[in-house]
């Protein structure tokens, strides 16, 4: 086995697909050891010796045993020392079903319980600890994942181990709150149900739960998480492993917004003030947009929605209308970053919209709309982060039909002649291209109850054979990102199946800075390892 | 076959004579009939029979049950429904505060029973013909579950509950 110098056995193990027991040792987070359970036995010129996996340096010629009987013996006798005192309550844990001491039992103890005196339990009910935390001291095994975390990552060191030997706990500093903005965290972390989050706990039991692999749409950074669902209810997104952009770690604000995608939807297609079907919602449009110029009909793409929308509406506009009047300008506020995860730009694809060529700003666009230089006005996904009625008032006052595709029931939303509803990203296929040019894909966790719902490249797609435009026979989303990467030089030889779940970087200059700046967040992984 | 039964109806009025028989001797006599007069008369039920379900109660009266989702997890019909909140008592992480069970999807299969850690439900009490008149109240609510008024028929009404060994300071090694 050959891995770089420096990496630790354990990773070293782990990277090479050889199981082996471990708990405290979390990848992006510095070595404590202090659990004792990834016990290797090392060949050395003074026979075998028993040592820690994760705070042993590879060397050459290193002979490692991971399951000799006497690495087998240490690995075991080590869990039964941590599940010692702990609870087993997992039927009333949140954490059971994902928790690495139920697990870890399962695959390595499964020893006979021999305590022979009672059981002895730190503490009483969940303490509240921070705006999105409960702790549970009885479950807490001190494997000290959290206060490394909040040491290395966020940098705010709310977290500390008090009291001595047995008597020891973890607990908050007097007078401070772990309220950091990544303190959801420390609940993923946690490997058992020590740390549990406010939003989730007694929710839903985690076996329930599907996950679906997808892309934070937050901000411009474009975390990787899952999106987690149980008959189409959101419960909660989780952070993914990527190595090369977020680790494992996410914003709170991004953690927390799974409520947001479910919450005041456009649900029915509305012309005027009736409700309709889709098909009859599209050929009404059709037949308004045939009876006009190319030349008053206006476009609003959006850095909210996926790379598929937006190439495909500015097809739309390049063979139908005119490409000189779609823009997409952005609405919301720039919001807060920080040198952890977070961006200024609150909009996953601003930087899909300049691979495709569309103006970010449209400044003229807005102003000419104002003027009343076009009749209809087709927008797409309105900006989803705050909403500027009087001036949407403004801006559209002129124009004869506003038509809106949207996912949410905002104030522009309102004020459309005609509405359609629209999936967001948790209920469609597609890809966004991030601050750092990074090409990701996210896929659909659930179908929503009403088929009149569609993504809108179909509805597009749709709309364009209702206007007898030729080139939008597609099926699906991903046929259409197969129809982009023949398109686009940076994409060629792409196809939406082929991206990997680390994404692509594309070559377009970035417009952010990368993650995790003067923040060693990677101290186990030194590059790929080779068998 | 012989030839009588060739013939065949001097058979078929033989048989008609042990009908006959047996429905003169019925009328004559109506106690030797094996018969249960339903819904005047109802038979005993076994008492390992599986009937309709109820949720025990600790000693305060407060739900046993503890909402850890396991029940909701073994049935295969996916009749339970339940709604974890925070519990009110100290000692208590988690309680139902909604417990639904559908008796229109029920197949009193009993694995709801058996997933139990907490004898919290049972299906004993011997109520097994389960009829009403809308769909709604056939989907039993906490409350009507938890509603132990049928001593009568539930002999073994409340007993203690389990020692758990395993689980917080009232247990034992």
């Amino acid at each position: 086995m050959e891995v770089p110098d420096g990496t630790n056995v354990l990773e070293a193990a782990l990277s090479n697909n050889v199981p082996l027991e471990h708990f405290c040792y979390q990848r992006y987070l510095p070595v404590a050891g202090n659990c004792r359970t990834c016990m290797v036995e090392i060949e050395g010129p003074k026979g075998s010796m028993l040592t820690v996996g994760c705070n042993t340096k590879v060397a050459e010629g290193m002979v490692v045993h991971t399951d000799s009987p006497k690495a087998k013996a240490a690995q075991k006798s080590a869990l039964e020392f941590l599940l010692l005192d702990h609870p087993l309550d997992c039927p009333v844990c949140d954490k059971a079903g994902e928790c690495k001491l139920q697990n870890q039992y399962m695959e390595y103890g499964l020893y006979d319980f021999r305590r022979g005196v009672p059981r002895d339990f730190k503490g009483g009910k969940a303490e509240d600890i921070g705006e999105h935390v409960m702790l549970d001291q009885e479950r807490c095994v001190l494997c000290t994942r959290c206060i490394r975390f909040v040491d290395e990552v966020p940098k705010t060191s709310e977290l500390a181990i008090v009291n001595r030997g047995h008597e020891s706990t973890i607990t908050i500093f007097p007078g401070q709150r772990l309220d950091n903005p990544y303190s959801g965290n420390v609940t993923d972390i946690c490997p058992v149900g020590a740390l549990t989050l406010k939003e989730f706990r007694f929710k839903q039991r985690v076996w329930f739960l599907k996950k679906t692999e997808s892309i934070c749409p937050g901000c411009s950074r474009g975390c990787n998480i899952t999106v987690e669902q149980n008959k189409g209810k959101i419960y909660r997104f989780m952070p993914r492993e990527n190595s090369e952009l977020n680790k494992t770690w996410i914003c709170d604000e991004g953690r927390f917004s799974f409520n947001h995608w479910q919450e005041n939807r456009v649900t029915e297609v509305k012309l005027g003030h009736g409700i309709r079907s889709l098909a009859e919602g599209i050929t009404e449009l059709a037949k308004l947009l045939e009876g006009i110029s190319p030349d008053e009909v206006a476009g609003i793409a959006s850095p909210a929605a996926a790379l598929e929308d937006n190439y495909l509406l500015k097809k739309l506009f390049e063979k139908r209308f005119k490409l000189k009047n779609l823009a997409a300008p952005f609405w919301g506020k720039p919001g807060q970053a920080d040198n952890i995860l977070k961006l200024e730009d609150k909009t996953p694809n601003a930087q899909g919209l300049r691979l495709l060529g569309i103006d970010t700003e449209g400044k003229d666009l807005l102003a000419r709309i104002e003027k009343g230089d076009f009749k209809i006005v087709i927008m797409m996904h309105n900006n989803p982060h705050g909403q500027d009625e009087a001036r949407a008032k403004k801006v559209f006052g002129k124009v004869n039909a506003l038509i809106v595709l949207s996912v949410h029931q905002t104030k522009v939303a309102e004020q459309g002649s005609m509405v359609f509803p629209m999936r967001p990203f948790t209920e469609k296929n597609g890809t966004f291209v991030n601050a750092t040019s990074r090409l990701q894909r996210f896929r659909a966790a659930y179908e929503p109850e009403n088929p009149d719902i569609v993504e809108a490249s179909l509805w597009i797609s749709r709309l364009a054979k209702a206007l007898k435009v030729e080139g939008f026979d597609f099926e699906d989303t991903p046929a259409v990102f197969n129809a982009i990467a023949k398109d686009i030089p940076a994409l060629n030889g792409l196809t939406f199946n082929s991206i990997p779940s680390t994404g692509k970087v594309l070559d377009l200059p970035p417009v952010g800075p990368e993650p995790f700046q003067g923040i060693k967040c990677q101290p186990n992984i030194l590059g790929k390892a080779k068998a | 076959m012989t030839g009588s039964q060739k013939l065949y109806l001097p058979e078929v009025l033989k048989g008609l004579f042990v009908t006959m028989g047996h429905v003169l001797r019925n009328l004559a006599n109506p106690r030797r009939m094996p018969v249960i007069f339903y819904p005047e008369q109802k038979k005993d039920l076994p008492p390992t029979t599986r009937g309709r379900h109820r949720l025990m109660k600790r000693e305060d009266d407060s739900p046993r049950c503890t909402a850890c989702m396991l029940c909701a997890t073994a049935c295969p019909a996916e009749c339970i429904h339940i709604k974890a909140a925070e519990s009110p008592d100290p000692d208590i992480e988690k309680f139902p505060e909604k417990f639904e069970i559908d008796m229109l999807r029920c197949v009193f299969c009993g694995f709801c029973v058996d997933a139990c850690p907490l004898d919290a439900i049972r299906m004993d009490v011997p109520e097994v013909m389960l009829a009403d008149y809308t769909r709604e109240s056939l989907v039993y609510r906490k409350e009507f579950l938890m509603d132990h008024d049928n001593k009568d028929i539930v002999p073994d009404y409340n007993p203690p509950r389990p020692v758990i060994w395993t689980h917080g300071p009232h247990a034992k090694p």
